[in-house]
């Protein structure tokens, strides 16, 4: 019993997870369970919160945690000193997914037409694991080193030799662990925000880091067959059907010509885009009309997650232009193609 | 949406040059029927804009991808700016080097006595370490986050002038000194509001 009780005032566990461990597992009305309290029993010395880079990085950042809970948040799973200081996995996937919630809530409301490619792009751009290791290179934060000593590097974000194809056979090309590792401390980090305070505290850090960086959506957009986008568009909305017209000219059969090309429905000019051939001004006029309808920004938006009483909803759009495309011109020609892809009583 | 339609006729169209082939099924693409078979007769690497009815066996993330939508988007990741939501202080760390013997540290060592303190716990998040630099002049290294570092020598100082150089290590951002050109005084990133002038919407004057 004594032994139990002094085991447990060893225990170094961080923040909120202090109490409710073992409370809710152990019903017995005396102390801990010397067999179970063992497993639990972290390291004799102090957790090293006093380095001078953890506690210097901590205060850069500014996030709502305690230091304890910053520190674990820089071990990633495969860091060596693991078992000692704890993993920040639990934390960043509950960061991952506040992150994800708060960032889309802020885009689809903003931009509610926005197609859904060009939608989970602006996600990325915000909350993939490139922008978020750059946002941990911006606060300053250090990777671990291999031949530099554990003790002397607390305060980088701690990690092990991990093969990514194995780990990871989806990544993006060029994508190291240590990228996904330094995502997973930043998400972390929120995750703590949300733990330690509540959900409007990691709002408010995530707008602060986060939604204060600059995106242009407008660069986010790559059409391959905008006059055809656009018709079917115009057939949807009830419009007449996009005619292309050339509005201004000069320069024709000379070195440098220029062509601007307006896309009409009826009367109305959808687009208009400049080129030195005509076909690319009708690309670009047809592709400018369809950024100006997925661009449509709603503003002074009120998010749903900070909705008042009054809240009356936000905008839903129809949704995406489907257009069903069957490129016939690449469908294969000789006959050996479709003789292996009959049914097999057809075959020989 | 006539989608339905223009794609029933394509398939008709291919079913008469290749009648002995049935690559894709004639009902309708819009509900979510099986094809015979199970899988689906189109390799992906020859068809870009192919669409595909819900094959058995493949997620609805692949279904997804191969339901190529003409806009494609492109990666990008967003920028930073600095201070528009929250700021972070460029300068990381601070090193002061100092000597015990040489009489030009001797501010140095009067600095690092009386007026590090305060100035460490001023700037919490600036990482402050302190060296001994023997029979060297005192210095001061700054190391900014982008990773450039700045050395400053203060051979001689008081400790009010080294507090001023710490001070200048702080404000600075840790880019290379350049010399900024009167015509890139004005740097933006956002686009002009008014646009740029163009011969093509100017007005009758200029029409060509």
């Amino acid at each position: 019993m004594a032994a139990a009780r002094r085991t447990a005032q060893r225990l170094r566990l961080n923040g909120a997870t202090r109490s409710s461990v073992f409370r809710t597992s152990i019903r017995c009305n005396s102390s801990f369970s010397p067999a179970f309290s063992a497993e639990r029993v972290s390291i004799e010395q102090p957790v090293p919160t006093t380095s001078p880079r953890l506690v210097a990085l901590h205060a850069r950042v500014g996030a709502p945690i305690p230091v304890d809970t910053f520190l674990r948040a820089l071990n990633d799973n495969t860091s060596p000193v693991v078992s000692q200081l704890g993993t920040n996995s639990h934390l960043s996937h509950l960061g991952s997914s506040i992150l994800g919630y708060y960032v889309s809530e802020y885009i689809i409301t903003k931009y509610p037409r926005l197609p859904s490619s060009i939608l989970k792009a602006a996600l990325d751009a915000f909350i993939g694991v490139k922008a978020l290791k750059s946002l941990a290179r911006e606060w300053g934060v250090e990777l671990f080193q291999k031949d530099v000593e554990v003790e002397k590097q607390i305060g980088r974000v701690l990690f092990g030799r991990v093969d990514d194809r194995i780990v990871n056979p989806e990544r993006e090309k060029g994508q190291q662990y240590a990228d996904v590792a330094a995502a997973t401390f930043v998400r972390a980090v929120i995750g703590g925000i949300a733990l330690h305070q509540d959900r409007n505290a990691a709002r408010a850090f995530i707008e602060a880091h986060v939604l204060s960086r600059k995106l242009d959506v407008l660069q986010l957009f790559a059409f391959t067959e905008p006059n055809r986008e656009l018709s079917h568009l115009c057939k949807r909305e009830g419009m007449e059907a996009p005619v292309s017209r050339l509005v201004a000219e000069t320069g024709r059969k000379s070195r440098s010509p220029v062509f601007v090309v307006g896309v009409y429905s009826g009367a109305d000019k959808l687009g208009e885009g400049q080129a030195s051939s005509m076909k690319e001004a009708e690309f670009r006029a047809a592709a400018n009309a369809l950024k100006g309808y997925y661009l449509w920004e709603q503003k002074d938006v009120v998010l749903p997650s900070q909705a008042g009483p009054d809240y009356k909803g936000s905008f839903i759009d129809k949704g995406e232009v489907i257009v069903n495309t069957l490129n016939t011109s690449n469908l294969p020609l000789s006959s050996e193609y479709y003789v292996k892809r009959l049914p097999r009583k057809h075959q020989k | 949406m006539n989608c339905n339609g223009h794609i029933t006729a394509v398939i008709s169209w291919i079913l008469q040059l290749f009648p002995w082939s049935t690559p894709v099924s004639t009902t309708p693409s819009s509900s979510n029927t099986r094809r015979p078979g199970g899988s689906c007769t189109c390799p992906e690497h020859l068809h870009r804009n192919c669409t595909q009815i819900w094959t058995p066996g493949k997620s609805i993330y692949e279904q997804e991808k191969s339901v190529k939508m003409p806009v494609q988007a492109l990666k990008k990741v967003a920028t930073s700016q600095n201070g528009v939501g929250s700021y972070i202080l460029q300068l990381r760390k601070l090193d002061f080097g100092y000597c015990d013997w040489a009489g030009a540290s001797r501010g140095m060592n009067e600095f690092l006595l009386r007026n590090l303190k305060q100035f460490a716990a001023d700037h919490p998040s600036v990482e402050i370490t302190v060296t001994p630099r023997p029979a060297h002049h005192p210095i001061i290294r700054g190391t900014y986050i982008n990773g450039r570092e700045k050395v400053i020598c203060v051979r001689n100082g008081t400790p009010s002038e080294i507090l001023e150089k710490c001070k200048l290590l702080r404000d600075q951002s840790g880019v290379k000194l350049k010399k900024i050109k009167a015509r890139n005084v004005v740097q933006s990133t956002n686009s002009s509001v008014r646009g740029i002038w163009s011969p093509f919407h100017a007005g009758k004057l200029h029409q060509i």
